[in-house]
């Protein structure tokens, strides 16, 4: 058990006293940080409502069109928004009165030019200058009150009463879709569909990551011959295992740290929008039962320990670090196809591929806490899921001991898969 | 710093009739062995002979196909073993972004020792092998800024930090500049003053012919020849030879017993040094008391013994020198 220890501790501290964990530890949070501020950020920088506000509405129709969409994009005549600035101009200037502005668009003087004509009031066409770079929410925003107040313009002229024409054209839609779990838990589709996503890149990402140091690290070993001293004082499978759950160890503080910082970020991203002058948007975040993070752990943890057997299983047997890389596509091939999978999955998340992919215990680390974030997923299919990644996890740390044992000492001929094959089946 | 041990068993090694194959090849065929507790023992041979895969064996680092393997009076795959044998197999390697000690810590720690324990042995043995003192300390450096050299002297002192009873040695001195192969070579015969058991292979025989007192020779996985080395050499003597150098005109003197059939068989001149193959039944010492009664002045007086490479020779034949086979070193 001591020589466990040995092993786990060496993995563990060699690791995270090395630059790389330390520049990545940090890096992570910075990341994450960039990623919650960034956005809010830039839509500060380019805010539609503080554009829309500059957007000169020259209005060449004759009639109060361009005052009307000023007050309506105002919010209302009782709005507390700055309106837009309105030029109305006869029909005959219009042109020249465009081309005078375009030189101020250019020197960006103006955000924006919202040209009214008897066009608009005949068929709706105006036309919208803006300088490069702009938010596209302006032109939507302009576009949306232009139809209001023309719909409401032709409510009035075919003897609609002006309140219920703009009782009528004001209606705007706005549909929120809620998704009802069998448990009564509600939450929004969209958001649970990027929770699911995130959550099964970041697993994938997790298992790759980890699982390559894995595979350097036995590489390595094995080029540098250190792995015959060690195997002559340690079992090659407490050497597997210790090295399994030292970098699993590295990996736990690792994403704990990550995990941490995220989990700060958003419990104080009220606190640091302020800070930062920017209004924060509220993002429905999805509940969290402790059940939830207990089954996402048990994947993470499971998903990592059989890939990390694989990958092990081939840095014994590759001669080099080059050739590990080379030799472990197989490996990654079987991750891969779950990612290549994931928009099937999350448009169709208890369909037959999302449901099968989540019983297959190589892709069911990925693909089940997807589908748990999308869906209710039945409790019988959770329990054979883990079950055989379980299963399928024991026999492959067994088989990558009884390989690494054998092809740890052998060095210059790769073996072939008969041999392999041989080892696994070779008695302790 | 090592503690003097008496042995508790009759072998410190002992091989039965053990064989190992490879998918083309055997590797170790039906080889016996019995390695007495206290000596050192070389296990010589050309490149490619079975020599490593012997050693493998004997650590339990291979599962052998037949055959049966005690060391140190218990069966080789006791998982209490590990603790009292040390390795330093023949390809080097050490963890390279390492500390010194935090290596050794380490290698310790895998068998039995504790940190405290090992701090003690470590700062000893670094001293020992001056890897600290004057200058700089290089127990602190990683691995990959020491040199060649220094690399292996931190691989032996992991080899013997737990102070093993049986220490195995793969071609402990290859690579190894003159100073640090001497002074590899007074530590292990430092340790087997201290009763304790090592076991190294070689290729290269001078050593093993300095060095041991037993050898074995491997040849295509098989053991060609076995035993402590005076009988060794004592049955491949032939007809006693001797090595006489005269000082410069004496050797007319010497002409009347040197023609005596009864003491002398057969002489090879090459000026003052006369290589003498003595008459059957006559002995060095009675050739030496004639001479020394005749006043005759002599520079030299050697018993001419053969070399375990012309031995090797002779058992197996110029055909089973191969490439890396030397009687230098």
């Amino acid at each position: 058990m001591d020589k466990l220890l040995a092993v786990i501790e060496r993995e563990f501290s060699e690791r995270v006293r090395s630059r790389w964990f330390i520049l990545t530890t940090l890096f992570g949070p910075l990341l994450l940080a960039a990623l919650l501020i960034g956005p809010p950020w830039l839509a500060m920088r380019t805010r539609d409502d503080a554009d829309v506000a500059k957007v000169l509405i020259v209005d060449a129709t004759g009639t109060a069109l361009g005052s009307a969409i000023a007050v309506d994009l105002a919010g209302g005549v009782l709005g507390t928004a700055t309106p837009p600035r309105v030029l109305e101009v006869n029909a005959a200037v219009l042109a020249a009165t465009t081309d005078s502005l375009r030189g101020r668009l250019l020197t960006k003087a103006l955000p924006g030019v919202f040209i009214l004509s008897q066009e608009t009031i005949d068929d709706g066409r105006a036309e919208l200058l803006l300088p490069d770079g702009s938010a596209l929410g302006v032109s939507e925003r302009l576009a949306a009150s232009l139809e209001r107040q023309l719909r409401q313009a032709r409510l009035v002229t075919i003897g609609v009463a002006a309140p219920d024409a703009a009782f009528v054209a004001q209606l705007r839609i706005n549909v929120r879709t809620t998704q009802l779990g069998s448990d009564g838990r509600e939450a929004s589709a969209r958001v649970n569909m990027l929770v699911g996503f995130a959550v099964a890149m970041l697993l994938y990402i997790a298992i790759v990551l980890y699982g390559q140091i894995v595979l350097r690290s036995v590489a390595e070993e094995k080029q540098s011959r250190v792995a015959e001293v060690v195997l002559a004082s340690v079992p090659a499978r407490v050497l597997l295992s210790g090295k399994i759950l030292g970098i699993g160890g590295v990996a736990m503080l690792q994403l704990g740290i990550w995990t941490s910082a995220l989990a700060t970020l958003l419990v104080n991203r009220g606190r640091i929008f302020a800070m930062l002058g920017l209004s924060a948007t509220s993002v429905p975040l999805p509940t969290v039962h402790l059940s939830d993070v207990l089954l996402l752990g048990a994947y993470l943890v499971l998903g990592y320990v059989l890939y990390a057997a694989l990958f092990a299983l081939v840095g014994s047997i590759a001669s080099s670090e080059q050739e590990a890389q080379q030799a472990q596509t197989p490996v990654l091939m079987l991750l891969v196809s779950s990612i290549a999978l994931l928009q099937t999955a999350l448009q169709e998340p208890n369909g037959t591929v999302a449901t099968a992919l989540s019983m297959i215990p190589f892709s069911a680390p990925i693909m089940m806490p997807l589908r748990l974030g999308l869906a209710d997923v039945p409790s019988r299919q959770i329990v054979a899921s883990v079950g055989a990644l379980s299963l399928t996890t024991v026999a492959c740390l067994l088989a990558a001991g009884r390989v690494y044992r054998t092809a740890l000492l052998m060095y210059g001929k790769r073996p072939t898969l008969a041999e392999i094959t041989r080892w696994m089946w070779a008695a302790d | 710093m090592s503690r003097t041990i008496t042995p508790e068993h009759a072998s410190a090694v002992r091989l039965s009739a053990v064989s190992k194959r490879y998918a083309n090849h055997v590797a170790v065929d039906r080889v016996s062995l019995d390695i007495r507790p206290g000596i050192i023992f070389g296990l010589l041979g050309p490149n490619g002979a079975g020599k490593t895969s012997t050693i493998r064996l004997m650590l339990n680092l291979m599962l052998p196909d037949e055959g049966r393997i005690e060391i140190l009076g218990k069966p080789s795959s006791d998982p209490a073993l590990v603790n009292r044998l040390g390795y330093l197999p023949e390809e080097r390697g050490l963890y390279r972004k390492m500390e010194v000690r935090r290596v050794l810590r380490f290698l310790a720690r895998l068998k039995g020792i504790t940190t405290r324990e090992a701090d003690r042995r470590i700062d000893h043995w670094l001293e020992r092998f001056t890897l600290t003192g004057a200058g700089r300390d290089w127990g602190t450096a990683k691995i990959e800024e020491l040199s060649r050299g220094m690399q292996q002297k931190v691989q032996f002192i992991g080899t013997v930090l737990h102070d093993p009873e049986l220490i195995v040695l793969d071609e402990p001195f290859s690579g190894l500049d003159p100073v640090n192969a001497q002074a590899l070579k007074d530590t292990v015969l430092d340790l087997r003053r201290q009763g304790r058991t090592i076991v190294f292979s070689t290729h290269l025989m001078d050593v093993a012919e300095r060095m041991c007192d037993a050898v074995a020779i491997v040849n295509r996985g098989r053991i060609v020849l076995n035993g402590e080395m005076r009988d060794v050499k004592a049955e491949h003597q032939g007809a006693a030879r001797v090595a006489v150098t005269f000082d410069s005109g004496s050797g007319e003197q010497a002409q009347t017993i040197l023609a005596d059939r009864t003491l002398v068989a057969e002489i090879d001149h090459q000026g003052n040094h006369l290589e003498i193959t003595l008459a059957e039944g006559a002995t060095s010492q009675g050739l030496l008391e004639r001479l020394v009664a005749s006043q005759v002045s002599i520079a030299r007086f050697d018993r001419l013994e053969p070399s375990l490479h012309q031995i090797f020779l002779q058992r197996v034949g110029a055909s089973g020198v191969e490439a890396g086979m030397s009687g230098h070193g």
